[in-house]
């Protein structure tokens, strides 16, 4: 079965069909992440936005039946905590009575009992739940919250236990990096599967101190040679291009409406308040020229050595660079030197041959639940 | 009519509707079903498209293949035995539902 979700993946990545939607309902936030990338969360909102700007709910709805019309099928609800929108149990249902498959990214700390039954009863398939400690202390003051941790932990654990598709995502961070393999236990202790991620990210407000919260090539090094050896990506050999699925078979809109190529890729693409969607989708020259790149369009990774080896994401590159399509040279971006680590341990541990295919890939880049 | 002809009767009144546990999609002019909890994808031939979007819970099985048997201009008895041939295969994978009457 997997096959045919490669082959629907491969058909929507073709025929540029965004099957994969992430949506930022809110901006708004319960805690103070020191790496978000929507904007610094020592300010109380994005700089010169207001939360009145966000899309009304009923803005919301149409923009819904614009995206199924044009074929998503995975749907993100995003934010911020898209939990603190409160017409979110509205959205789900009208999301799946059109037939798509909604997944929550959350930072898990509002999964109260009652809100868990909403959005099971309003049919949510998955939940993506932010974790970034193995125990409160550390969490709690990367997110700058007393008490988050045990109420993440415990609304994922209730979440879970009620049926939805519960997956962590782990940042890995300067702060928590000593904890991988406990968060890794806390995880498999739960009976719920994870997701490690090392990128991050300037804010789309233009700052750039979540940068600060970044391992260093010895930290990565170390935890690639150890706990995450496992995790260690799949090589993509003879990679014709660097192009992800941004523009094509992925797409984000903002909680102000603007369409992106990615929902970390804030590329006003246009905006669905002027707009219905299928015209922004198909005539907007930042996303044709998103899609029209090729792999000699990207300076510094038309000729790197390391390209099978990297896990670059445009929207941060873009972010940190300001050149979607860069760096203009090798290591101009942290993802260059993740790429040299990754090669170099991937050659140590199977001597140039491809890593066995129990190396997990990331179920995300298949099916987004 | 027989116990079986009598049930099979009583079995064409229902009106099948799309399960919530199921994601769909037509791409390309193919649909696909996703079955959220098992990811596990189903592909639909044509007629199989046409039966799941009448699936709407307010068509009975028996009026979702009258509407196949005009649109592909096949005998009526047939369009029913393929109709409720593949709604009772979706409805035991719970991917088709009764609603209540």
């Amino acid at each position: 079965m997997g096959a045919h979700l490669v082959r629907l993946q491969n058909q929507a990545f073709e025929q540029c069909i965004p099957i994969n939607v992430s949506f930022e309902v809110t901006l708004r936030c319960n805690l103070k992440c020191a790496h978000c990338y929507n904007f610094d969360r020592g300010l109380a909102y994005f700089p010169d936005r207001s939360r009145e700007e966000e899309l009304t709910d009923a803005e919301i709805h149409r923009i819904l039946d614009e995206i199924r019309a044009e074929g998503c099928l995975f749907l993100s609800f995003t934010g911020g905590e898209a939990l603190l929108r409160p017409g979110l149990t509205q959205f789900i249902c009208h999301a799946v009575e059109a037939g798509m498959a909604v997944t929550i990214k959350s930072n898990g700390s509002l999964l109260g009992k009652e809100t868990v039954d909403r959005i099971v009863d309003a049919g949510a398939s998955a939940l993506d739940v932010s974790l970034y400690g193995s125990e409160p202390g550390t969490h709690d003051a990367f997110v700058q919250i007393p008490g988050a941790f045990c109420r993440t932990v415990e609304g994922a654990r209730r979440a879970h236990e009620a049926g939805v598709r519960v997956r962590f995502s782990f940042l890995i961070l300067r702060q928590n990096s000593h904890q991988m393999e406990a968060m890794m236990e806390l995880a498999a202790g739960l009976g719920i599967p994870y997701n490690v991620d090392p990128q991050i990210s300037t804010r789309h407000d233009g700052s750039r101190s979540s940068l600060d919260n970044r391992v260093d090539r010895e930290t990565l090094d170390r935890l690639f040679h150890g706990p995450l050896r496992p995790l260690l990506p799949r090589v993509q050999e003879g990679r014709a291009t660097v192009q992800c699925s941004c523009a094509r078979s992925v797409c984000g809109i903002s909680a102000f409406g603007e369409v992106y190529p990615y929902i970390g890729a804030p590329v006003p693409s246009g905006n669905l308040r002027r707009s219905p969607f299928h015209d922004i989708w198909w005539n907007s020259g930042t996303l044709r020229w998103i899609r029209d790149l090729r792999l000699e369009d990207f300076p510094a990774c038309r000729s790197c050595t390391h390209r099978d080896h990297c896990r670059r994401s445009s929207g941060v590159i873009l972010n940190n660079t300001g050149l979607y399509n860069g760096p203009e040279v090798f290591g101009g971006d942290w993802t260059c030197m993740q790429a040299e680590v990754f090669h170099r341990i991937h050659d140590e541990t199977y001597g140039g041959k491809d890593a066995p295919a129990v190396h997990p890939k990331p179920p995300s880049d298949v099916l987004p639940l | 009519m027989s116990p079986s002809r009598r049930e099979e009767a009583s079995e064409v009144q229902r009106k099948p509707a799309r399960s919530s546990s199921v994601a769909w999609q037509t791409i390309d002019g193919e649909t696909v079903l996703l079955r959220v909890k098992e990811k596990e994808l189903i592909g639909l031939n044509e007629v199989g498209r046409r039966i799941w979007e009448l699936s709407d819970g307010s068509r009975s099985i028996g009026q979702i293949a009258e509407t196949l048997s005009a649109e592909y201009r096949v005998d009526r008895e047939a369009a029913r035995a393929d109709a409720l041939r593949f709604i009772r295969e979706l409805q035991s994978i719970h991917a088709l539902d009764w609603p209540p009457d």
